[in-house]
This record gives C-alpha cells, structure tokens and sequence, in this order.
C-alpha cells in the first residue's frame, strides 16, 4: 500500500477498478462470439499547492510499478493545473457494499450461454420470422477510491444487463422493437419484457394515417427519456457551472408544471447506480431536485461544487473508468401522477403516443429545442389506439412544454436502466408527418 | 517478444488464433470560459486473444497484464467451445503479412512538453473569449495519443507498427435574453503537433457562427429543396448508408441483404461512394487492419449501382467476397469488427452555383451535428444552414434536422457538385459499444429536390 501514500506536501486521491466482464450475443438462436473482458484501472488524482492534476492507465502489473508510473503522471499534471478549491473527503476503511448490488451471483459462461439462447428462443416465438437479437452483459466490479494512506473505500457491483432487439419486415415496412433488462439482484425476470412487446407487435400491425398540426401527445415511460434527458442535462452541474445550461439562474424559480417533481434515489433496489457512495466517495442519499415544478439544486461532483461554492451531491461518476470524474445522474425518478393510463387514454379524442424516438441526446439543442422522429408511435382516436404512425417527427421545447404537462399518469415504469417515469400527457405537441 | 508471442500461438488448440498487444500514451487538455480542468495523462498496456473454432465460434480474452498469454489464449479457447455455429465459420484468405511500420512526424507531439500543449489550448481559448461578451462558454479539447501495437496470428502474420493521433475541438456557446446557441469545429487525424497548431481562424469562426445564430431564425417546418455541403453529405452517407454497408449486419438478416443486392440500383446514377482505408494521412487510414489485412479502396456505388460492401475476413467468406481491409477495433480491448473507414461521396460534374441558381425556396445545409439511423430510416442535424431564396445563398437560419428514407434519397439526388473536400473531423464512429474510431468521411455538395426539414 505505500505507492498509495501520498508524499508529504500533497493530497492524493486514488482510484482503482478491478471489472471481470462477458459479453454474449444472439443473432436468432446462433452465438457466434463469447467475451470475457478482464480490467484493471488506476487512476489518480494530485493536490499540490492547490493546484490539481489528474493521470490514469491500465495497471498492468502487480509490483506496483503501474500505480506508481499513474501517480508521477498526476503530480506532472499538477504542476500545470490551474488554483482549485477542489478538497478531497476524508474516507475511512468501509466496506460501503450495496446489498443490492452485490446480491447477484454471476454466473459462468455456460450458464449465460443457456440464459440467453432459451431467452432468444421464446423472443423468437413472439411471433414467426421476427429477427431476433439478444445481448447479455455480465459485470463483476470492485472498485477502491481513497485519499492517501492505506483507508479505503470499497465498492462492489454485480450485474447483469440484458436487451432483446426485434425487427418485423413486411412488405414496404420495418418494424423496430427493444426491451432492456437490468438486474443487480434478483435472476431476470423476462415475462413482462416479453410481454410489452408482444402487445407491440400486435398494436403495430395497423398502420395509421396522420396528419401534421399541434395535437396532445401521450409519452409512455420508455417515450418520456425524450424530455427526461433533456432535462437532466440541463440539471448537469458541469452545464450550471459553464453558464450553458438554460436553468443557470432559475434554480429556485417556479419553472415547471407544479406536478413535475423529479429526485434521485440510489437505494432502490436493481438499479444500476443504487451505491451507497459516488466514484470520488461522496455518500449518495435520496435528493430531490425538482420539486413542485421549481428546480432546487443541480447534481454535482466535488469539482463543479467547488467551483459554484456549494456542497458535492454525489453524483460524481467516471464513465468509463479511466476518465476524470464528471457529474452524472444516478437514478432519476419522475413522481406519478393520479389517473390511470388507460383513463388518459381514454380522454384523448385524437392524439399520438409516442413510445420512442430516435435522436435522444442528439437531436437537441442547448436550449432544449428538439425534433424528434417518431421509431414507435401510435395514433390515438376516440379513446382508443388505432394504430401505428410512421413517417413522422415531433418537436418543440423540452423546458416550455413541461411547464404545462396535462397529466402524469399513476402508474411508473423504469427503463433505460435506471430512468423510472410516468406517462406524461402534453396538451399539445407540434406533429410533423 | 516476438517470440513469446508466436510460441503461445504455436501452442495453441484453436483452428485459428490471434494475440493483440498495445501500449498506449496519451494527453487529453480541456479547458472551458472560467477553467481549465486538470491536464490528463494516460499511459495505458493490455491485449485481446481471439481463439476460433470453426464449428463453435469465437473466443474473445482481453486483459491488461500479458505476462501471461498461455492463460490467456486458453481461456479465449474454453468461451469459444461454449457454443455451436450453425455453420462452420470460414475465414476467406488473406496473404500473412510481415510488416514493421513507424510514425514519421516531423512535429512529433510526444516531443512537445505539456507546457505547448497547454500554450496552444489557452491561445484559442483567448480567441474564443475575447470574440464578444456574448460567449458565455467556450472549451478547448486538444488530445493526442500515440499506440503501438503488435499483431500476430496463426497463419504467420507478424505486423508492428506505430499509430500517432491528435486532435483539437473548439467549442462556443454564446448567450442573449435567455437564447443559447453554440458552434464547434475541430480538426484530428494521424498527424502532428503543427497539423493542430495553426487553428486560429477556425477558432475565431467557431465564436462569430455562435454569436451570430443568435440572431438567426429557425426554419419553419416541412418539405424543401436541400443542398448539403461537403461535410454534411460525408456526415449523411457515412452514417446512412456506410453502415449498411457493412456486411456484418446482412449476415442473418434477409432483409438488409435483399436491400445491399450487389446489382441493385441504390441511388440515382449522378451518385458513386467508396470506402478508402489506404489514405493513410486521413484519420480512417490504415497499413493493415486488426485481422491482418492490407488496408483498400473499395467502392461501393458506381452510377447509382451497388457494386461492392465492406468486409472482415469471416464476412468475406460468408459471402464469397474477398476482405476489404475493414475489420477494425477500437483498442486492445475490442475484438474487431467491420467498420469504415475514409468514406466519401465522389465528385461529380456540377456547378455550386449552377445548382443554387435552381432553387427559388430551399435551404443550403452546412456541418455535421450527429445523425441516428434505423435501417432506411434516418435523421441527421446540421451544424447551421442558410436559406436560398431566389436562386441566391440568403440568410443563416437555425440548425436544422433532417429527415427521411434512406433509399428513396439517395434515388432523389439530382446534383452533385465537383467540389470534393475531406472534412478531416476530429470526431470519430460508434458501432457497438466501440466508440470513437478514427473515421474521415467527405464529398461534395449535394442536392436533394425534396427533404423533410425540422429544426433541432
């Protein structure tokens, strides 16, 4: 442990990950590639005379030597890094392992091989010629951050990522589906996967025609990440903390639908950042960050709450492992509302719901401007879902149309790993077909 | 090591095996209005092992220590006799190659102390922030990365060579009664120091195109006359089609096969597409690919006509082509996959001019900011656009989206321009979970009569 002690006019902070990943994919039934990905990441940060420096490689060999070639490299960059007001916690030796997320027992290769080719077979079964992709990702990972001397925290996490991919090719038409499946805890549950998209399937045999114009649009949970993410980013506190982030000065402002509340919460339970600490090892707490539809904090890790004077929140991750760390989310949650799915449903006379999207992320702009086209919508008449909608995009502003959501539904569902929302119902949606 | 390294294949089960090593140096410098983040040094070793069985599959090992590689070529061997190919996996023939290849850079960025480095990102960033009170945030991305890596197969090929990168990214967000808008523009390829360090004017043009989208309008919405630039058209058929080319999708998948028919007419006969790994000056460029083979040009459209698709060695045998040089990995802890490479649009016959003087109402799309695709489907984002009105290049509008079927595009182009131009991005392509690979892609100006435009 001496290469982890920090010389004597510094303050050192170290970061080691150990991952163990494998790596198979279906194509129909066939497999023809398995994968074990073996890891060992260091990485260091240095504060000398208040000035950081940040250095990080593979840790090829046990002697130390590596550790001790990414420690040098820190204190290289310290001497070019600029005054920061940066400190690093005090870390105490814990074992800070999350029940959750080390509950899962990994499984061999064997053993995931007959998991996902008996997953493929009952995807393929959804219904005849579908092509069919499945991919699982096991992870075992054990990470130790500490800030000099031999005190460490701990963190372990094991998990098993699953996605089933569905395309239907019909004449003049394809139809794209997905579900993902994340477990930390508990064996893979694929019912309810298999589920949603069997009544896909069947919803989308229909196409229907739709007409441009300003309509209400019903995003499903899966739909919603097209405001979610939008959202989040503009609650980034790297964003906050460089003045482009459109709610720089209106933290503490009522901005939103005063339904819209949205926290984070790192101890549900098969979620894939339920962590006791962050990667800089800041405790992670639940931490509501729109409440009421006004935005209270954004989430920061130690650098952008130093820089802003403010207090870290936890949200400092380092994706991948070998980067400095930056603010991310955790697992956001959008509270649900008090109506049912089908009562919204019900209530709209001609509408669209959108269920995904393609350019999330991308098709964005700083403002929260979008236009996004529509991967899997239906069209709503009369109460009822009538069909599919193809060829058309929907736009608008993330932060003007959640400033009057109709309604959030009652009922939540959590995709896209950790995202868990509601439907949101907007009144009226520039339609584009 | 050399002999290490073929001695353990010697020993090895499988009916094919492969041993990639890499060790990497890197400097990666961000700075933004109000800091600079600390300057990130990286120094990185590992390895991959591909073990083939042919009537089981592949078995992939990555790791970061290689003392060891009899362990790992034997574990790569036991993932590998887990499952069972439906049909054997061939590899189609490649000569083994014995090659040794070392970076030329006059201005070698390894030989830069970190203080240039530092020097050259707070230039710009002085450019970005002394351009008007409006910027409220700006950042300076410089990188540069120099691996080496070893390739060594069961067939004898032994390759080792030297693979320089750099690039710098400027970026501005400007700011006005609650408006944002931002501009970014980079440079990146497999040069040196000097190739980064004479930016300025982008750097300036980068700040003025945020401030003056500030004023800018968006577009209204709906169906136009839209001529892409040289960067948006590599950006667009990259991204569209490039992909698709690649035939590891088609394996399994009727549909995509039906639609890449060599033979088939894909898009109107003015249009001709290739894929160019032996530019070895442009980012995709490449001596030999992570299986060994020699880096090629390979067209893909010929007067509208599919006359060829991309290729890895098992792909190539699966259909009975021959490898294009385009199984790549990202780094040492990827397999290789097939992936493009310097993908372009070639030159046509038409005037810029000529095929604005054609559009009374219409929008001039300029830059690449991102595109999504699903099969034929597809979206991609300009970085801003100007308006033609009555023939005339007029105003700057907002960045626009745009929006279509794939085919039923490429089938609409009416014009291409003789322009051509490499865009010599500092961005890089994503296909599973490998991303950033260092890609060039390129064309000319191009006219589509009837697009769907949105704004972003």
């Amino acid at each position: 442990m001496n290469d982890r002690r920090p010389e004597s006019d510094e303050q050192l902070e170290f970061f080691e990950a150990e991952n163990e990943i494998t790596l198979i994919a279906f194509e129909g039934t066939r497999c023809d590639t398995r994968q074990i990905r073996k890891e060992r990441i260091g990485a260091a940060r240095v504060l000398r005379d208040g000035r950081l420096g940040f250095a990080s490689g593979g840790l090829e060999s046990a002697d130390g030597s590596a550790r001790g070639r990414i420690h040098a490299n820190a204190r290289v960059s310290a001497s070019f890094g600029e005054e920061s007001a940066l400190r690093f916690p005090a870390v105490s030796e814990t074992q800070a392992d999350h029940d959750s997320n080390t509950r899962w027992r990994a499984r061999s290769i064997d053993e995931l091989h007959a998991m996902g080719e008996r997953l493929a077979r009952e995807a393929q079964a959804l219904e005849p010629g579908l092509k069919v992709r499945v991919d699982l990702h096991q992870e075992r990972g054990h990470r130790e951050i500490g800030h000099g001397g031999d005190a460490a925290l701990s963190l372990a996490a094991n998990w098993l990522y699953t996605s089933i991919f569905l395309q239907r090719f019909e004449e003049g038409d394809i139809l794209g589906l997905w579900e993902i499946i994340f477990n930390s805890d508990t064996d893979p549950r694929p019912e309810q996967a298999l589920d949603r998209l069997r009544r896909q399937l069947k919803l989308s045999k229909r196409i229907a025609p739709v007409t441009g114009g300003e309509m209400p649009v019903l995003f499903t949970p899966k739909g919603a990440s097209a405001l979610l993410v939008p959202l989040l980013s503009a609650l980034n506190g790297q964003r906050i903390a460089e003045g482009n982030s459109p709610l720089c000065d209106r933290l503490g402002e009522s901005v939103y639908d005063p339904r819209l509340t949205l926290h984070d919460d790192p101890t549900f339970p098969d979620r894939h950042h339920s962590e006791t600490h962050d990667q800089e090892g800041t405790p992670r707490t639940r931490r509501v960050f729109i409440e009421a539809g006004v935005p209270r904090s954004a989430f920061h890790d130690l650098s952008t709450a130093a820089l802003l004077d403010t207090r870290p929140t936890g949200h400092g991750f380092r994706d991948p492992d070998h980067r400095p760390p930056a603010p991310g989310y955790g697992n956001p949650t959008i509270a649900g509302g008090e109506k049912s799915v089908d009562t919204l449903i019900a209530g709209i006379d001609r509408g669209l719901m959108a269920h995904d999207v393609l350019g999330v992320g991308m098709n964005a702009s700083a403002n929260g401007d979008f236009n996004y086209p529509l991967q899997l919508a239906f069209l709503i008449e009369d109460g009822e879902i009538v069909g599919r909608v193809k060829n058309a995009s929907i736009g608008g502003n993330v932060h003007e149309l959640l400033a009057e959501v109709k309604e959030f539904s009652r009922e939540t569902e959590v995709n896209h790993y950790n995202q868990e929302t509601p439907h949101i119902l907007l009144p009226a949606v520039k339609v584009v077909a | 090591m050399r002999e290490k390294i073929e001695s353990t294949i010697a020993r090895s089960r499988a009916d094919y095996t492969e041993i990639r090593l890499e060790t990497t140096q890197s400097t990666l410098i961000h700075t933004h209005r109000g800091h600079r983040e600390p300057v990130a040094l990286g120094t990185d070793r590992g390895g991959i092992v591909r073990c083939l069985l042919k009537d089981r599959g592949w078995g992939v090992v990555s790791f970061n220590d290689s003392s060891d590689l009899d362990r790992e070529v034997a574990a790569a061997y036991d993932c590998a006799r887990v499952g069972n190919a439906d049909e054997p996996i061939e590899l189609a023939p490649v000569p083994a190659a014995q090659a040794e290849f070392r970076a030329e850079l006059p201005d070698d960025f390894r030989g830069r102390p970190v203080e240039d480095k530092v020097a050259l990102a707070e230039r710009y960033r002085a450019i970005l922030k002394s351009h008007d009170p409006r910027i409220v945030d700006c950042s300076i991305y410089y990188g540069d990365r120099f691996v080496t890596r070893t390739f060594a197969n069961s067939e004898g090929s032994y390759i080792h060579g030297d693979h320089p990168r750099v690039f710098c990214v400027a970026r501005a967000v400007a700011r006005e009664n609650g408006e944002l808008q931002s501009a970014w523009n980079g440079l990146g390829g497999p040069r040196d120091f000097a190739f980064v360090n004479a930016m300025d004017t982008e750097v300036e043009a980068v700040a003025r195109m945020a401030t003056d989208l500030l004023v800018a309008k968006p577009v209204e919405a709906g169906r136009y006359p839209v001529i892409m630039d040289p960067e948006l058209t590599g950006l667009f058929i990259h991204e569209a089609f490039g992909h698709l080319s690649e035939a590891d999708h088609l394996i399994g998948d009727p549909k995509a096969e039906e639609l890449m028919t060599l033979g088939r007419q894909v898009g109107s006969k003015q249009l001709n597409v290739f894929d160019d790994g032996t530019l070895v000056e442009l980012d995709g460029g490449l001596r030999f690919d992570d299986e060994g083979t020699p880096g090629k040009r390979t067209v893909l459209v010929e007067d509208g006509i599919l006359v060829g698709r991309l290729h890895s060695r098992a792909t190539g045998a699966h259909f009975g082509e021959e490898p294009t040089g385009n199984a790549r990995a990202m780094d040492y802890r990827h397999p290789p996959i097939v992936r493009m490479t310097n993908t372009a649009v070639s030159a046509g016959e038409a005037k810029l001019d000529d095929m604005i003087a054609g559009i009374d109402l219409g929008i001039l799309a300029c830059g690449g900011a991102g595109g999504m695709t699903a099969k034929e489907s597809f979206t991609f984002g300009s970085t801003h656009a100007y308006m033609i009105r009555n023939g005339r290049v007029a105003e700057l509008v907002r960045p626009v989206s745009l929006t279509g079927n794939l085919f039923e595009t490429l089938h609409a182009i009416d014009a291409v321009a003789d322009d051509f131009a490499w865009v010599r991005q500092a961005g890089g392509c994503g296909k599973q979970g490998q991303v950033p690979l260092p890609v060039d892609l390129g064309g000319p100006h191009v006219r589509i009569p009837n697009l769907q435009v949105g704004t972003q």
